[in-house]
C-alpha cells in the first residue's frame, strides 16, 4: 500500500486550507505530535491510545489540577502545548490576551455533531476560539448516609437551623467552593437573583448570607479536598462540581449530587488551540477526533459528564441520560446560567464581598 | 533484507538509556517478539519503529528505507495498543470501519476492506453485533481487525492480551498466530510474558536493561540461553558454577567429578545451566552421560509433574521436575542424571 497511507493523505488535503497549500504541506510533515493540557480525570485514557493508532500522531497529554496551575502555565506563552483545556468565563480574558489562536474550521468537519445550544456562546462568539468538550454545572455533592433529610435547597447549606436540622450535633462538615465567583455566585442564587447580577445591593445581601454561613463552614477548598472529603464522609455536604461529585460516589455510592431547586451554574469547559502551537494542524486534528460522536459518548459514559455533541446521544449510557443532575430537564434547565466574564471595575465589586467573606 | 531494522540504536530519557545500542531485524511475514521484564526497553524500542520516539544513534530502516525521519503516519506500520477503545455501542463493522471513516475514504471502499478485515480474523458473520455482545477474546480480533483493515506492511503490538483472563489469553495466543500466518503481515509483538513469547514467536529478542541479551527461536531460547539473564527469564533453571576445559569437561566444585557438556569453542570460567525437567532421577538410573548421587530433600506434588529438592556432592543444590510415578523418600540417597545435550555452558562476561 502507498506509503503515504490513507490517513497521510487526508492530513495532506486537510491542511492544505490552513496556511495554503504548499506550506501548509510541508507543515504537516513535520506535525506528528499533539501536545494537550487539560484537567486530569478528564478522558477516557483508552481514547489516547485510539487516536495514536488511528492518526499515528504521538500524543503527549499532560494535566493539572486547578485553574492557577493552568493559568501560571499557558498566560506567559512558550508553554509548548498545542491544545489546552479553558473554562468559559476566562476565555475572553485569553483572548484579550492574544494568547487562543482563530480555529480554522475546514479542519474542523465533525462541528456539525455541535448541538445548537452551545454554539455561539457569550463566552466566545462566533465559535471563533473554543469547541465545547463536556459541561456541569456547580451544586451540591452530599453524604446521604450521613444527613438527616435529602439536601435539595441551597437554603440546606446556608441558613443556619437548616444546616443543623441535616448534619445535627456535627460541627464543620460543610464546605464552599474556594472560589469567589462560584461561592458569591451560589449565594445570589439561592437569592433568587442572577449569577451575573452586578448590582451592589444584591451582592450585599449575598455577602450577609455567606457571613451567616460563616461559622458553620469547615472551610473554602477544592476538589482534591471535598472528592476525599464527600466519599470518606469528613464532609457531609460540600459545594461541589459535578464530575467531580460523581467521582466521589464511584468510591461511596451514598455520596450524592443536587442541583438545587433555585438553579446553579452551569459550567463549559473548552478546548482551544493556542496561538504559538506547535503541531497546529494536529491540535485540529485532536478536537476533531473528540467531537466524533462514538469519541464524545465514549467520555461521557467514563467520566459521567454531559456533552454538548447531539449525534453522541443515541450512543450515551441510559444511566447517564437518566439521570436529571447530569441531563437536567427542561425546567431545571431554564435555571441554570453560565457565569459571565466581568470588566475589571465589575470584578472589584466581587473582590470587595470576597475579601470581607474570607477575612 | 529485513522488513525492520535496527542497526545499533540507542534512545536516551535524561540519564535513563531506555535502548542501548540494539541491533535486529525483523524479516517479512515472521512473528517476531520483544520479551523482557518491566523496563527493559521493549515497549520504547516499539515506539522507535512506530515512529513515536525518535533513536538518539543508530538506524532505523524499513525495507530499504532509512526511517529515522519519515513521521509515523507515513510508515506503513499499524498498532494494537493494549486499551483496545472499542465502541461498546456501536457494531462491530462500524469500530473496525472507524479510522477509514475518518479518513473520508469511500464508502464502497470502506465495505470491501472491513469485510476483508472480518474474514480474516474469522469475524465474517458478527459485523452487525454490538461490541458489548461480544467475548473478551472476540473483541480482541475485532481490535486487530481494525488495525489490518489499513492493510499495513507491519504490525505492531504492546501487550494486548494483558486484560484477558488466562484461559482466554491462551487461546488468543494461538489465534494470533493463526491469523498472522493466514494474512501473512509482519507481527512484532511486545510481552513480559515468557510462555506468550515461546508460544507464538518464530523468533524472539529476549531484551534487558535496554540491551538485547539474545536473540533466537523458541527452541533455541530455551535450550540454549547465552547468558543468565534469558536461562533465569525463561522457564526455570539450576546454575552450576565451574570452568570449562579441554575435552567439553565442566568442573563444578563440590561435585566428585567432572559434567560431559556439549562441545563449545571457548574454555575457562562458566555456569551450567540445566533445566529442572531435563534432570532425571530415580535409584539404579544408568545410561546417561552424567550420573551423580543425591539425596532428596524436599518433593511437591503439583498434578502433571513432581517438583522435588535435591542436594548432590558438597551440598549443592538441585530443582528437578519429574514424573509422579518415580517413587521419593525425603532423606533417601537416590540417582540423577542427565545427558550432554540437555544442558548449556554460559560463558561468563569477563570484566576486563
Amino acid at each position: 500500500m502507498a506509503a503515504t497511507g490513507v490517513v497521510g493523505a487526508a492530513v495532506g488535503a486537510i491542511a492544505g486550507n490552513y496556511y495554503g497549500t504548499q506550506t501548509a504541506r510541508v507543515q504537516a510533515e513535520r506535525e506528528s505530535e499533539v501536545r494537550v493540557y487539560t484537567w486530569s480525570e478528564y478522558i477516557y485514557e483508552g481514547l489516547i491510545d485510539l487516536f495514536k493508532s488511528t492518526t499515528k500522531i504521538n500524543v503527549i497529554y499532560d494535566t493539572y489540577e486547578s485553574t492557577d496551575e493552568m493559568r501560571a502555565k499557558v498566560t506567559p506563552g512558550h508553554s509548548g502545548y498545542d491544545v489546552v483545556m479553558i473554562t468559559d468565563y476566562m476565555i475572553p480574558e485569553f483572548v484579550n490576551l492574544g494568547l487562543l489562536a482563530e480555529l480554522d474550521t475546514t479542519l474542523l468537519p465533525n462541528l456539525t455533531h455541535l448541538d445548537d445550544k452551545f454554539r455561539n456562546p457569550d463566552f466566545d462568539p462566533g465559535n471563533r476560539h473554543t469547541v465545547p468538550y463536556v459541561w456541569g454545572t456547580t451544586g451540591i455533592g452530599w453524604n446521604s448516609a450521613k444527613v438527616t433529610d435529602p439536601v435539595t435547597n441551597w437554603a440546606d447549606a446556608f441558613e443556619p437551623e437548616r444546616i443543623q436540622k441535616h448534619v445535627g450535633a456535627n460541627q464543620k462538615v460543610v464546605t464552599m467552593l474556594d472560589d469567589m465567583r462560584e461561592t458569591i455566585g451560589a449565594a445570589m442564587k439561592y437569592l433568587g437573583y442572577s449569577l451575573n447580577d452586578l448590582d451592589e445591593g444584591h451582592l450585599n445581601e449575598a455577602k450577609q448570607v455567606l457571613l451567616a454561613q460563616k461559622p458553620y463552614l469547615a472551610k473554602y477548598t477544592g476538589a482534591l479536598e471535598y472528592i476525599p472529603g464527600l466519599s470518606g464522609g469528613r464532609f457531609m455536604m460540600s459545594h461541589a462540581y459535578s464530575g467531580d461529585v460523581f467521582v466521589a460516589q464511584a468510591d461511596n455510592p451514598d455520596v450524592k449530587y443536587t442541583i438545587p431547586e433555585q438553579g446553579c451554574t452551569l459550567w463549559v469547559d473548552n478546548m482551544v488551540v493556542l496561538k504559538d502551537a506547535p503541531h497546529p494542524v494536529a491540535a485540529h486534528a485532536w478536537i476533531n477526533f473528540i467531537m466524533d460522536p462514538a469519541v464524545m459518548a465514549t467520555i461521557s459514559n467514563d467520566r459521567f459528564y454531559a456533552n454538548p455533541n447531539k449525534d453522541s446521544l443515541p450512543l450515551l449510557s441510559k444511566s447517564l441520560l437518566d439521570d436529571p443532575t447530569i441531563y437536567p430537564p427542561e425546567d431545571v434547565y431554564k435555571k441554570l446560567e453560565i457565569m459571565k466574564p466581568v470588566t475589571s471595575a465589575d470584578l472589584e465589586k466581587y473582590q470587595k464581598v470576597w475579601l470581607d467573606v474570607v477575612a | 533484507m529485513f522488513e525492520v531494522e535496527l542497526i545499533d540504536v540507542t534512545k536516551r530519557f535524561g540519564t535513563v538509556t531506555a535502548v542501548d545500542h540494539v541491533s535486529l531485524g525483523v524479516k517479512k511475514n515472521e512473528f517476531y517478539s520483544f520479551l523482557g521484564p518491566s523496563g527493559c526497553g521493549k515497549t520504547t524500542t516499539l515506539r522507535i519503529i512506530a515512529g513515536f520516539e525518535d533513536p538518539d544513534e543508530g538506524t532505523l530502516k524499513l525495507g530499504e528505507t532509512v526511517a529515522n525521519d519519515i513521521p509515523p503516519y507515513k510508515r506503513n506500520v499499524g498498532i494494537v495498543f493494549q486499551h483496545l477503545a472499542l465502541f461498546p455501542h456501536m457494531s462491530v463493522f462500524d469500530n473496525i470501519a472507524f479510522g477509514l471513516k475518518m479518513a473520508n475514504v469511500r464508502k464502497e471502499e470502506i465495505r470491501k476492506k472491513v469485510n476483508q478485515s472480518l474474514e480474516l480474523v474469522g469475524l465474517p458473520d458478527l459485523g452487525n453485533r454490538r461490541i458489548h455482545q461480544l467475548s473478551g477474546g472476540q473483541q480482541q480480533r475485532v481490535g486487530i481487525a481494525r488495525a489490518m483493515v489499513k492493510e499495513p506492511g507491519v504490525l505492531l503490538l504492546d501487550e494486548p492480551l494483558g486484560p484477558l483472563d488466562l484461559k482466554i489469553r491462551q487461546h488468543m495466543q494461538l489465534e494470533l498466530k493463526r491469523i498472522q500466518k493466514q494474512v501473512g503481515t509482519t507481527f512484532i509483538y511486545v510481552t513480559h510474558d515468557q510462555g506468550e513469547a515461546l508460544t507464538m514467536s518464530d523468533n524472539i529478542a529476549v531484551m534487558n536493561a535496554g540491551k538485547v541479551e539474545q536473540i533466537g527461536t523458541p527452541r533455541v531460547i530455551y535450550d540454549r540461553p547465552k547468558t543468565q539473564f534469558v536461562a533465569n527469564f525463561i522457564g526455570e533453571t539450576n546454575f552450576l558454577d565451574g570452568n570449562l576445559g579441554a575435552s567439553a569437561e565442566f568442573v563444578c566444585k563440590g561435585l566428585p567429578h567432572p559434567i560431559q557438556t556439549e562441545a563449545e569453542e571457548w574454555m575457562g570460567e562458566g555456569v551450567l545451566s540445566i533445566r529442572p525437567e531435563r534432570v532425571s532421577i530415580g535409584p539404579g538410573l544408568k545410561g546417561l552421560d552424567n550420573l551423580f548421587e543425591a539425596k532428596v530433600e524436599d518433593f511437591v506434588y503439583q498434578g502433571s509433574h513432581v517438583s522435588v529438592s535435591v542436594r548432590v556432592g558438597d551440598n549443592l543444590p538441585l530443582k528437578i521436575r519429574t514424573n509422579p510415578t518415580v517413587p521419593l523418600k525425603i532423606g533417601e540417597k537416590t540417582h540423577i542424571g542427565w545427558n550432554k545435550i540437555d544442558a548449556t555452558v554460559i560463558r561468563l562476561e569477563r570484566n576486563d
